[in-house]
């Protein structure tokens, strides 16, 4: 191997140097520095190229294959479920696949986000609507609660209530008759926590960057409720 | 979680990062890149069951986001002459001549031709062979090593360019 053909090689792949190159390397001091030079430029090369990948990445990419399958099951069940039971003139009542996940409360927040839920207030009855609904005694006491709306996630109905914490806005589900069993796991969604509060009469879950407020803020709508332990 | 559920999460953890870095350079786009990337993972969920050696596992997402890559400007007419750096991020540290001269550098690599761009990607950010790099541009391996070594003289040369002009 002559100088020439060593650098070629070298400079194109100079971490897998081949036995006769390394040999040539070993006899050849001016192929020495020039390998070296090599490699400090590779040194810079690799650190040039590793630009920051963006934050939560790897979280979002494992969100979104959970809501796929997901959707894919309870879409089919659905379907199943309303060709044999239909309820009521405006409503078909589904019945709810196991394992409802939290990751199905989110998809309904980035389905439903906090601006396009309707205001509490400036809609007047929209809270008493959806206590009415849901048979929800005194919830309406929550002065915070700042919009509401009925929703229905995974199969179960409940309230979507955007509640005012003073800094961030906390999502709450208000789940009448959902138990805890029918929650399977906790999927980590990058800057929002959540917490669940889980009763003899449904589960309360509450969403929001800030952690510090939700145990509190749970309870106390527990208690406002009138929701058991 | 099934093991298969375990088994996505744990490749995902391993590979969405040096993905995207890849990707990103590919195409030069951060928004783009991260689709490509969402795309390809998502697309091996559904071929998890069979993708059960690690080594396929790497060939098999290469060659799914560069196929994806090629379909996107095939639908968009992206147009693949025009370099905006804007997808590098400003990472400045606390030298800011290391700091200019990273930045000199990937400007250089971002104006490689898409040809020498693309296998330097795979090797560095990926760590792939030149023999995986072969295998996924469908090139032989001298044909890998030459633009290998074009692209690193480019910059090389480059490089010393930029340090002579300031001397």
């Amino acid at each position: 191997m002559n100088c020439l053909e060593f650098r070629r090689a070298c400079q194109a792949d100079p971490q897998h140097l081949t036995a006769e190159q390394q040999a040539h390397r070993a006899q050849c001091e001016a192929c020495r520095r020039f390998a070296a030079e090599q490699l400090d430029f590779d040194r810079r090369l690799a650190a040039a190229m590793r630009v920051s990948a963006p934050e939560g990445l790897t979280q979002r990419v494992i969100f979104e294959r959970s809501l796929r399958g997901r959707r894919r099951r309870t879409g089919w069940l659905a379907m199943a479920a309303s060709v044999l039971v239909v309820v009521g003139v405006t409503s078909v009542l589904l019945v709810s696949p196991p394992g409802s996940d939290i990751e199905n409360f989110t998809a309904h927040m980035t389905a439903h986000p906090v601006d396009q839920v309707p205001l509490a207030e400036a809609d007047g009855m929209a809270l008493q609507r959806v206590a009415a609904s849901l048979s929800l005694p005194a919830v309406s006491d929550l002065s915070e609660i700042v919009r509401a709306q009925l929703c229905v996630v995974d199969g179960h109905r409940g309230a979507h209530l955007i509640v005012d914490s003073g800094e961030a806005p906390v999502t709450a589900f208000v789940m009448p008759g959902m138990t805890a069993e029918q929650l399977s796991g906790l999927a980590e969604v990058p800057g929002l926590s959540s917490q669940v509060v889980s009763t003899r009469d449904g589960l309360i879950l509450l969403f929001c960057p800030d952690q510090s407020r939700l145990v509190e803020l749970g309870e106390r709508m527990r208690r406002q409720l009138g929701w058991q332990v | 979680m099934s093991s298969r559920q375990h088994q996505f999460d744990a490749m995902t953890a391993a590979v969405a990062d040096d993905l995207f870095r890849y990707a990103v350079w590919l195409c030069r786009d951060r928004d783009l890149a991260q689709d490509l990337v969402q795309e390809t993972l998502l697309r091996a969920w559904r071929f998890m069951d069979k993708l059960r050696d690690s080594g396929a596992v790497k060939a098999w997402l290469l060659t799914t986001l560069r196929r994806e890559h090629a379909r996107l400007y095939e639908r968009k007419r992206l147009d693949r002459v025009d370099m905006d750096m804007s997808f590098i991020e400003d990472e400045s540290g606390r030298d800011p001549f290391a700091d200019a001269e990273r930045r000199e550098l990937q400007q250089r690599i971002a104006a490689l031709p898409e040809d020498y761009r693309e296998p330097l990607a795979m090797q560095v950010i990926l760590g792939c062979k030149v023999a995986e790099i072969a295998e996924a541009m469908a090139l032989s391996e001298s044909a890998v090593m030459t633009r290998l070594f074009r692209a690193r003289k480019q910059l090389m040369d480059g490089t010393e360019r930029a340090v002579e002009s300031v001397q």
